[in-house]
């Protein structure tokens, strides 16, 4: 049961950018401007101008546009990042993926066309 | 776990789970949490929300209905239909809300489907909107006559305590119950 937070000073803003941390399920688009932190379940499409990091854990069935795209969990979906890419050894990805800079470490899953060719 | 809509994100769709979320950003769809909602000044919401507590300092439209506490700060708007326990409003807060607040017992009893009437109570209306209170379950026929009997006994009383303020009340009152002053 929460407390009342009658007569206290609201709760500060954490850092800059969104979490949707374990146990929730987002269904619809994200978009905007900050860094994107994915540790739950994404369905739909994530355009972000900015960082967007699948963790470990994470479920992303979306579209996904990013400056700066790591992928550590799960996703599934075309992606374009304007500048990098990075499936780590513990992540999953099937899609397409455009991007100027692309690792896949060792142990990673991936299935999909790369395109680098971007200007 | 707490989940975090920054102030420059807008998010589109639905949002179910557990955890608590914190929205500096926009929102709009509904919202479905175990948890809590906190939407923070500058933030927004456009949307149904079901969850334990929905603490709004931003904006919040929609239908709401939670099984502990409301709370809206100064500088807070919100408008649509809340059901709750508890309620606080603090000074600066800008409602529009049709309220209906519940008994903890009945939460955990029962929780009454979304779709049911909650228009008991309405907090801070804009304009003069009457405030409505649901129509009892059985229709009393007798209590409608019972009423002026009532009235008409407690000027006999008032007669027999005292007959000069009874006749002078007869006076004032006209000629019915001037007859019964008189009786």
């Amino acid at each position: 049961m929460a407390t009342s937070t009658f007569g206290t000073k609201p709760a500060a803003a954490p850092s800059a950018g969104s979490t949707l941390g374990p146990g929730i399920t987002v269904e619809g688009e994200i978009s905007g401007t900050d860094p994107l932190v994915v540790q739950g379940t994404v369905k739909g499409q994530v355009r972000v101008q900015n960082a967007v990091t699948v963790d470990a854990g994470a479920v992303v069935e979306a579209d996904v546009e990013a400056t700066e795209l790591r992928v550590l969990g799960a996703l599934a979906g075309n992606c374009v990042a304007s500048e990098r890419l990075e499936v780590a050894a513990a992540g999953r990805l099937i899609g397409n993926v455009r991007a100027p800079r692309i690792a896949i470490a060792e142990g990673a899953a991936f299935k999909g066309q790369i395109d680098m060719d971007v200007p | 776990m707490r989940h975090h809509i920054s102030s420059q994100h807008t998010l589109e769709g639905t949002l179910r789970g557990s955890g608590d979320l914190v929205i500096a950003g926009t929102v709009r769809g509904d919202i479905v949490l175990e948890g809590s909602v906190h939407v923070l000044a500058g933030g927004s919401v456009e949307g149904d929300v079901q969850c334990a507590s929905l603490i709004v300092e931003g904006r919040w439209s929609g239908n709401a209905h939670l099984s502990d506490l409301f709370s809206a700060h100064e500088g807070a708007t919100a408008r649509g239909t809340l059901s709750t326990i508890r309620i606080e409003v603090m000074p600066g807060a800008k409602l529009q809300l049709d309220v209906d607040m519940r008994e903890p017992a009945a939460v955990a009893a029962t929780s009454p489907p979304r779709t049911s009437a909650p228009a008991a109570v309405a907090v801070s209306p804009p304009s003069a909107a009457p405030v409505s209170a649901p129509a009892p379950a059985s229709p009393a026929p007798t209590t409608a006559t019972a009423a002026p009997d009532e009235e008409e006994e407690a000027v006999e009383d008032e007669a027999a305590a005292d007959p000069g303020a009874a006749d002078e009340a007869a006076r004032d009152e006209g000629p019915k119950s001037s007859r019964k002053a008189r009786r």
